[in-house]
């Protein structure tokens, strides 16, 4: 590998560079890098900002390129997230890149086997097979789709295929919480920032492992104990992880009873009179189950039955430990973030506990003020940025907008220039009913772009399977999804084109393009034009505006048509920024305003809501509804929830009472099941288990039991075990006091393994108002094999 | 009768004297039995390791041993201070011991079931030495300072890569005369 060494003068070449990047940053300036994206030898190793790839955290990296490929990453230290730090899989993610089996060529299904195509005959057949049925093609997409991806294949399928059958993996993710803040504030994503984690006095874990999932965060609160600060961390969790590792107090729970817990601590705060008395008067309204406003006494009643002998009883928590979240909450002066993921959001009543914790934090008045927020953290890049900003949900329109709604509709349609009418007002199917339905043959064609439904759909069995259905796989490597394609498409990954993410704390973020993709690889967003446009030429009338033009034009800064359908011209411009601008006209309606494209270019990215002050300077957000801090708060009101849907600055606490979940172990299925993500894997492991240092560190899947358990079954350490359930059953070696230690009665199972996937045996029940399915509780059995 | 006194004296004390080095064996075999386990899994140290616990240059390096604990504050029982095991190999002090969660960078890697043939990754490599000006000048520093303040933690006389230990521990002050190729915020 002689190429790939530095010599002395390249090296020295290198660090003028770095020099001078790091002059042109400190003055503010970062596009003359930025923008350097030649590739000469010569000039040798090259640094550009990117956001990392991976998580919701949203980490600047500085990406190393030389002889137009990556060769290192280092933590970004100008990136307010990280602060120059990255996790395992943030350092690796160059490496997740060149995996042996990249996806370099379209692929067709003939005669039962996927072949080489060409770009032309696969997106002919796609072209074709829509055209034959456009109202029963579905985009299934994610939440590590780049916001320009987003967006095209909203317009693509909302404006174009006039249906709103797009939904994207994130409502495996996040969709409790996007309907547990709509539901509370009248308006999506969380108000605090990562910034709180600096000055807070106390983190509460609800069900969440940050030491692993979010680990930069972690670090960024608990290496505080290490500077003296007088912080403590409380897990409330069902199982023993290594964030209990560092936590002051461990609090375990019975699976679901999280509710009860938080409506107990309000029934505390309530008895004890120690709520926020003129906060709750002057920015608190009462919500019944059913929608209907009740009276705070109405509200003290529904408490009643969240005495602390019932809330301990049933979940498993001592007086002690109930009194301790009490007092942590009933102290004005503490200062709490409350911290929570997936153990809160897939969740059969995930919008209800989303709500209960908001609760919590809306009677303590703990929200709004630095170092007191409850925080909802995302899984993926751009949950937030594309999933829930853009909204590529089956009820959503772009900003907030929803389809159900006239006047959203109407803007839809002017800004992207249709015929009034055009957009569909009734919502699509959600993703578990999408995949029902396209099992059942009522959606004939789907296509899936940047993720891996055939190893994370819950139930594998029952809604991952098909028959005559046309299935499109935009990846990056073969997955269990690819298997079941009939084309297969290569796309660009991450550093291979451009892209803006939207990270949990409302920053968005973008990166330019600085390798080319391997083989034929090409853009996402290029496909979706490309196929648009092959319809388009074909007489589709649903791929022309009102004007009979092409519905994806992309025009270039003197207002020139780019013709980006075609991959040449696609590959000379930044169709990035004429997307971004054009998109960034939906975001003011819900005072999610952001910046143009440039200001993101210059900044490592900037949390919304992005206002211009009255010198001309884009400022940035950090506590919305806080007054001096977001610029929609009117002088005088202090906090104001100002997107209150009943107009009166409030926030609702709603009366959302405990329910049982819908499968509990029984005689024949006597253990929970939770599965979950380890540190070094992203997701289905599709790219992390392709790179050396994080396959070795976590090599398969294994199902981890309370020492208790395993003796009384007689099962040893290593063993191989069958867990099944009422749907499926897999093996797996039995790993003891491993990473977890579940509590007694559950069982832990990672999903990272493609050839392990524990997806055949989990349930598919989800949330009434989020439809986001509960992968952290069923019940299996065990039996030694 | 003089002889025999001495002799059961001896066989007393030699006695007292295997029983005492017993006890302290099986003693110190459970405090070491930890240490002992990872002394079996791992090799001694050679040169090229270095590069091969790493992506690339400046990568976090993985850990070489099997990991017996999930706690952090474990990795600080050997890897606070330089500590010497048993088989005279030594556990490297971390030069940033304020960042508390080890494994979110540094990840296992004491199993090996990856298939090289699966990736064609190429990372950067270590560079040469640092520029000098003359011979005899010191030489900079050719990585970033970043995560690596503590410049004896590598540069220190303990470290078996004989060729990054400094020659003159001594002086403490190393940046007073080796300077950073990379902007120090870097």
């Amino acid at each position: 590998m002689a190429e790939q060494t530095m010599t002395r003068r390249e090296f020295l070449k290198f660090s003028a560079k770095m020099a001078a990047l790091a002059t042109l940053t400190v003055n503010g300036g970062f596009s003359a890098m930025a923008y350097a994206l030649e590739d000469d030898d010569s000039v040798g190793l090259k640094w550009h900002k990117a956001p990392c790839r991976f998580c919701g955290t949203g980490c600047g990296t500085l990406v190393g390129v030389r002889g137009g490929r990556v060769v290192a990453v280092q933590g970004d230290r100008f990136a307010p997230v990280n602060k120059g730090l990255l996790c395992a899989k943030g350092y690796h993610a160059g490496a997740a890149l060149y995996g042996e089996d990249r996806l370099k060529h379209p692929m067709i299904r003939r005669g039962g086997k996927l072949q080489q195509a060409t770009w032309e005959e696969a997106i002919d057949l796609i072209a074709t097979k829509i055209m034959a049925d456009p109202g029963k093609f579905a985009i299934y997409g994610s939440g590590q789709w780049t916001i320009p991806e987003g967006y095209t294949a909203m317009k693509f399928l909302k404006g174009g295929l006039k249906s709103n059958e797009i939904d994207p993996n994130a409502r495996l993710c996040m969709a409790s919480a996007v309907t547990g803040f709509i539901t509370t504030f009248g308006v999506d994503e969380p108000s605090g920032c990562y910034d709180d984690l600096d000055v807070c006095d106390t983190v509460i874990c609800w069900g969440n492992n940050w030491a692993e999932m979010h680990p930069i965060l972690y670090s960024r609160f608990i290496d505080r104990k290490q500077k003296g600060d007088k912080i403590q961390m409380i897990d409330l969790a069902t199982r023993q992880t290594r964030t209990t590792l560092a936590a002051d107090h461990y609090l375990e729970f019975q699976p679901q009873t999280d509710m009860m817990i938080a409506n107990g601590i309000c029934h505390l705060l309530i008895k004890r009179g120690s709520y926020d008395k003129k906060f709750v008067e002057s920015r608190v309204r009462f919500k019944a189950d059913d929608k209907q406003t009740i009276t705070f006494d109405q509200y003290v009643n529904f408490l009643e039955a969240y005495d602390p002998a019932t809330v301990t009883k049933m979940s498993g928590i001592s007086l002690k430990q109930l009194d301790l979240l009490a007092d942590i909450f009933s102290d004005p002066n503490h200062k709490v973030v409350s911290l929570w993921c997936m153990g809160m959001n897939q969740h059969t009543r995930g919008t209800a506990i989303n709500n209960l914790v908001y609760n919590v934090h809306l009677l303590s008045g703990k929200i709004g003020k630095p170092g007191s927020t409850p925080f909802s953290l995302t899984g993926q890049p751009a949950a937030c940025g594309t999933c829930r900003e853009v909204g590529t949900l089956a009820h959503a329109l772009p900003g907030g907008r929803h389809v159900k709604n006239a006047e959203d509709r109407e803007d839809a349609e002017r800004i992207w220039n249709l015929k009034p009418g055009t957009i569909n007002s009734k919502p699509g199917h959600h993703t578990v009913a999408m995949f029902k339905a396209f099992v059942a043959g009522e959606l004939t064609g789907m296509w899936v772009q940047v993720t891996n439904p055939g190893q994370s759909i819950p139930n594998l069995n029952a809604n991952f399977k098909k028959k005559n259905q046309f299935l499109v796989v935009s990846d990056v490597y073969p997955t269990a999804t690819t298997q079941l394609a009939d084309v297969v498409l290569p796309s660009a990954m991450w550093v291979e084109k451009n892209g803006i993410y939207g990270n949990s704390e409302r920053r968005t973020h973008q990166w330019f393009k600085m390798i080319d993709p391997p083989g034929e690889a090409r853009d996402d967003v290029w496909q979706m034009f490309a196929v648009a446009h092959r319809m388009f030429e074909n007489g589709f009338d649903g791929m022309k505006d009102k004007d009979g033009k092409f519905i994806l034009s992309v025009k270039d800064e003197k207002g020139q048509e780019i013709e980006a359908w075609k991959w040449d011209n696609f590959k000379s411009h930044n169709i990035d920024k004429p997307l971004f601008e054009e998109y960034r006209q939906f975001t003011t309606k819900k005072h999610k305003d952001l910046a143009p494209y440039d200001e993101y270019v210059r900044t490592r990215g900037l949390r919304w809501p992005v206002v211009q002050d009255k010198n001309g300077v884009w400022q940035e957000t950090r506590i919305r509804f806080a007054e001096g801090e977001d610029p929609y708060v009117p002088r005088g009101e202090g906090i104001a929830f100002y997107m209150d849907k009943e107009k009166d600055n409030r926030a609702n606490i709603w009366a959302r009472p405990y329910e049982a979940p819908p499968e509990v172990p029984d005689k024949e299925f006597p253990f929970w099941l939770c599965t979950g993500r380890v540190l070094e894997h992203w997701h289905t492991g599709s790219m992390t288990r392709r790179v050396k240092q994080l396959h070795n560190a976590n090599p398969y899947a294994y199902v981890e039991l309370n020492p208790e358990d395993a003796q009384s079954l007689g099962i040893q350490d290593k063993e191989k075990v069958r867990i099944t359930s009422r749907r499926g059953s897999i093996e797996l070696p039995v790993l003891l006091n491993g990473r977890s230690i579940p509590q007694k009665g559950s069982i832990f199972v990672p999903f990272f393994d493609e050839s392990k996937l524990i997806n055949l045996v989990t349930l598919d029940a989800y949330c009434p108002i989020s439809k986001e399915p509960d992968y952290k509780k069923c019940a299996v059995k065990l039996e030694r094999v | 009768m003089r002889r025999v006194k001495i002799c059961s004296i001896l066989i007393v004390l030699y006695i007292l004297l295997s029983i005492g080095l017993f006890v302290q064996r099986q003693l110190s075999a459970g405090e070491d039995h930890t240490l002992k386990k990872i002394i079996q899994t791992e090799q001694i140290y050679d040169e090229d390791r270095r590069a091969t616990l790493r992506a690339f240059y400046t990568a976090p390096p993985v850990i070489p041993h099997e990991i017996e604990s999930e706690d952090a504050r474990r990795c600080l029982e050997c890897h606070q201070q330089v500590t010497r095991l048993d088989d005279g190999r030594v556990s490297m002090q971390t030069p940033h011991p304020q960042l508390t969660n080890c494994m979110q960078c540094h990840v296992g890697g004491s199993t090996d079931s990856f298939d090289q043939s699966q990736s064609n990754w190429s990372g950067l490599v270590e560079p040469d030495r640092g520029d000098r000006w003359f011979t005899v000048s010191p030489p900079t520093v050719p990585h970033r300072i970043y995560l690596r303040e503590n410049c004896l933690s590598c540069h220190g006389p303990e470290n078996p890569d004989t060729r990054l230990r400094t020659t003159h521990p001594q002086r403490t002050s190393c940046l007073q005369c080796h300077v950073p190729e990379y902007q120090a915020q870097f």
